[in-house]
This record gives C-alpha cells, structure tokens and sequence, in this order.
C-alpha cells in the first residue's frame, strides 16, 4: 500500500520546465512529440499506481495501464502550466476518470448492475460448486478465490444479490395454501410485476413433482438450511442439493427466466 | 431495505474501530461505501470516496502506534459525507506529503483537512456530491 513512487523535487521541477516548453512548441511538431513521450514516460509510475487500485476487478493490470496512459496523454495535451498547478494533481483526475470509463464501457464497473449480474452468474456457478464440494457453503474467502476476485467485491455481489432476489417468499406457497406464518417473512411489495410473476410462479410450482416442491418449500419459506431439510426428508445432504437445483431449473424452464433464482439470503426485515 | 428510505441522513454519524493494519481497511471502504449511498452521493463519488479511504489509510497507518486502532468518525449529510480517520501516533506526525497517495488524495477528495495533536494523527476527508455536467 505504501509502496508510492516519490517523484523528488527536481523531477517535479523537471516535469514543470518539459511542460512549460511543450506547450511552447507547435502541435504535431516532432520536439513536441518528443517531449510528450518523454513526460509520458516520467508519470507512468503514477499511472500504476492508480491502476494498481483498480485491480482484483477481472481486468487485466496491462489494459488498466493502458488505459490509463490515454488519460495520462489526454492531461499532458489540455495541462495550462499558467494556472500553476501541480501536473500529477491535474492529472490525477484525468487519469481516473479514463480508467473509470473503462469499466463503464466494458460493463464492468462495479456498481453497474450489468456488471452485478454477470458477477451473479459467475458467483452462483461457484458457489454450487464449492457447495457440492465442501458439503456445506462456502465462506466468502473461498468464494473469492474460486472466481479469483477479491472478497470485497464477492460481498457487494451477495449484496446486489440481495436486492435482485426480490420476489417475497410467500409465493412459493402452493395453489389453495394458506401463506405460512414465518418470522423471516417480509412485507409484501404489491408491484404490479411481481403479483404476476407471483401468479405465473405459483402455477409452475403446482407443477413440480411432489419430491422438489416439498423440498423447495422448506428451502424457501421454511428457510431450512439443505442439511436441516435432509435430516427431516430422511435424504442425503447432496440429494437435497440436487433436489434444489432441479426443481429451481424446472422453475426457470417454465418461467422462461434467463437469470437463475438466486437463493434467498435470511432477510432483515 | 433499500438505501432510498425518505429518511435525511443530517446530521447522523457512524463510527468505526479497526485494528490499525491494513487488512482491516477494506472494511472501513465497505462502511464508507455503504454510508456514501445512504447520503446519496453518486456512484462515481462513492468510487472516488473508497479510493480517498484508501489513501488516507495508506497515509495514517505508517504512524500508526503497535498493536493500536484506527478509528473512523463519518458525519453523514444530504449529499456529503465528512470521513475523519485518526491514529494513535509515538509523537505528533505529519502525513507523507511527497509520495503518490497525498496527491491522489487530494485529486479525489472534495476537501482534505489534516489534524495533529501530540499523540494523535486525523486525515478529514469530504465528498461532496458532483455537480451535473453541463
């Protein structure tokens, strides 16, 4: 974290004097391509270092760098040496500001919800996997790991899952049943969307064999974790996993739902 | 649940307590994240604010007592949120202004205001919410 380049003095005063006389000189000349090369290359440790803080995000270290030097160039051209700022405070902001729109245009910034769902279906493949695994969830450590991102980025995903799951768990109560009293209940949002994905997801429940539906339900509303459901259902752990895997399969076959269901997290309500 | 509840922020505050070690860190970017959002600071503000926490750890933990804490004072408001990280500090210290981290600290906060006291080092970090542009 502290291992920050110091640009001394003199090539602070250096960098100052290369400006000054660049902007000095007639665009597209050959001196001045030259010396924007030159400042180009004296701030590139700059340009790393706030690369570097953008890593751990799926995107190679080359391409932030690259990028970043766009900014870097883009800073270089527009500086005024006249206004007597420092060069790296100028350019910082240009430099993040190429960076951040980086992200943006490959949907990877981290708060676009494009990019959250892409993290869902990477993030829900894993965890299947790791729970398959390990025979129980997995930490967000191991998470991390086995998508090769950076734990914070898994927790803002679990996060933006959170809010994606936003279909209340009453409905998965079967046709002519009444809605189970259960503490981890939430309100019900009366969205005109989801009273008729409620309607459609009530029907195709109707429709599971007896076995997924049972197992869903207390997955879903009970709220059970899959090795409580196997100890009542009287099956292995792993048949509950499947169990739970196939039954939210058909679900989404039968909704046409592109995005899996995620599996609700206990809610606060 | 969500973070838009009709609720005004000004004048709440939230404080944090982590091990003085950079490990810790992370979590004082989620806490100001997730408290950047309940000031409804935009999403390229609350990038720039988990940077400018970074940096100001980055600045306060080499001064940072053994074995000590930092800690976190956010002062939350309608489209501003005010970070005033502190350490325990041997004697009074001045943050590294030299090195990367002061400037783009600087380029990233809306305002940075240093704090020193004999044995204590505070970095107040502000982000304003963006003006639209134009």
């Amino acid at each position: 974290m502290s291992d920050a380049h110091r640009p001394d003095r003199d090539e602070r005063a250096q960098a100052g004097e290369m400006l000054a006389e660049l902007h000095r000189l007639p665009e597209d000349s050959e001196p001045r391509r030259r010396l924007r090369d030159q400042l180009v290359e004296l701030h590139m440790p700059l340009v790393v270092y706030l690369a570097r803080r953008f890593t751990g995000r799926n995107e190679p270290m080359n391409d932030l760098v690259q990028v970043g030097a766009i900014g870097l160039i883009k800073a270089i051209d527009r500086f005024d040496p006249s206004r007597g700022l420092e060069f790296s405070t100028y350019a910082t902001p240009t430099i993040l500001g190429e960076i951040k729109r980086h992200f943006r245009d490959t949907g990877w910034l981290i708060h676009v919800p494009r990019r959250a769902q892409e993290m869902q279906t990477t993030l829900n493949a894993a965890r299947a996997d790791l729970s398959q695994e390990l025979g129980r969830a997995p930490t967000v450590h191991e998470l991390a790991e086995r998508i090769g991102t950076e734990e914070e980025v898994v927790l803002e995903a679990l996060d933006a899952a959170r809010a994606y799951s936003g279909v209340p768990l009453d409905v998965l109560a079967a046709p002519g049943e009444s809605v189970p009293e259960h503490p981890m209940l939430g309100k019900i949002d009366e969205g005109y969307e989801q009273v008729e994905q409620r309607a459609l997801l009530r029907e195709a429940i109707g429709r599971l064999p007896e076995s997924e539906r049972e197992i869903l339900l207390l997955r879903f509303i009970a709220n059970k974790t899959q090795t409580e459901i196997a100890a009542i259902v009287g099956v292995s752990q792993m048949q509950v996993s499947r169990l739970v895997a196939r039954g939210l399969k058909r679900l989404r076959e039968t909704l046409g739902a592109p995005e899996p269901i995620v599996e609700p997290r206990r809610r606060k309500s | 649940m969500t973070s838009t509840e009709n609720v005004r922020p000004d004048g709440d505050a939230v404080e944090v307590r982590i091990p003085a070690d950079v490990v810790y860190v992370s979590t004082l970017r989620l806490t100001a994240a997730s408290l950047a959002a309940r000031c409804d600071l935009t999403i390229d503000d609350i990038e720039d604010l988990r940077l400018a926490v970074d940096e100001a750890c980055a600045l306060l933990l080499p001064h940072a007592q053994p074995d000590s804490t930092l800690e976190a004072r956010f002062e939350l408001a309608a489209g501003r949120l005010a970070v005033e990280a502190s350490v325990q500090t041997a004697d009074s210290a001045e943050p590294d202004r030299s090195g990367f981290a002061w400037t783009v600290l600087g380029a990233l906060a809306s305002s940075v205001d240093v704090r020193t006291s004999p044995n204590r080092l505070a970095i107040v970090v502000t982000k304003t919410r963006e003006a639209a542009h134009s």
